[in-house]
């Protein structure tokens, strides 16, 4: 069901990438998310047109200050 | 709040339908200026995060009544199948002229519709009767998204 599946887990890093569609771009995208285990407050995401060019870069990392 | 981390883990492990779209509603409320529906999608959280805490099961009103302009024949088609135990036949939604509008496209009226179409597809003989009973709660809290609350009449 989930359209972002998991495609590589090493190291405590686990990758997701999925698929969309952006209305507001009018584009289709792939969506990266990556995990950290340990860390759960912290993502990254990233959303990809299919242009190549990046439309969302989210780093979410509130527990690293630098 | 759990973390998109944590659903998305949460999901990983987890048997039910409802923690799967969790987790994938989660990931497009983490960039609503990319996908939009930003409502919608956070009505579908809600409405999927009810139903992982309550243990009464959720009822369809007696009457169905689609929101706003929302097309009715899809809706009452997925209604009158959730109260037939009949969960695979809304599938064949497939074959409705304006299915393209709805499934999928930048016309899409509700992303509930695309969860309920795909979840329908799901072979439930390999389910478990847990699973059965998740997949159907979580069809009809998505449908709820798409019709009109029962009226309380002023008696009650």
């Amino acid at each position: 069901m989930s359209e972002h599946s998991i495609q590589s887990s090493k190291n405590g890093a686990t990758v997701r990438v999925g698929a969309g569609k952006s209305k507001a771009n009018n584009c289709a995208t792939t969506d990266v998310i990556v995990t950290y285990a340990g860390d759960k407050a912290t993502h990254d995401h990233v959303v990809i047109s299919d242009a190549g060019k990046i439309l969302f870069k989210g780093l979410n990392r509130p527990n690293k200050t630098k | 709040m759990e973390s998109l981390a944590q659903l998305l883990e949460k999901s990983d492990n987890s048997k039910l339908f409802s923690d799967q779209v969790i987790a994938e509603v989660a990931c497009f409320l983490d960039t609503p200026e990319i996908y939009g529906f930003y409502g919608e999608n956070q009505e579908i959280f809600s409405q999927l995060k009810n139903l992982n805490k309550k243990s009464t099961p959720y009822e369809l009103p007696a009457k169905i009544i689609p929101r706003g302009a929302y097309p009715g024949i899809p809706i009452q088609f997925i209604a009158e199948c959730l109260k037939n135990n009949r969960i695979s036949d809304i599938a064949s939604l497939k074959q409705l002229d304006d299915f393209d509008k709805w499934y999928k496209d930048a016309t899409t009226f509700h992303p509930a519709f695309q969860y309920i179409y795909e979840l329908a597809t799901i072979d439930q003989a390999q389910l478990d009767q847990e699973q059965i009973h998740n997949l159907k709660q979580t069809l009809l809290r998505l449908l709820s998204c798409l019709i009109k609350p029962e009226q309380k009449s002023k008696a009650d």
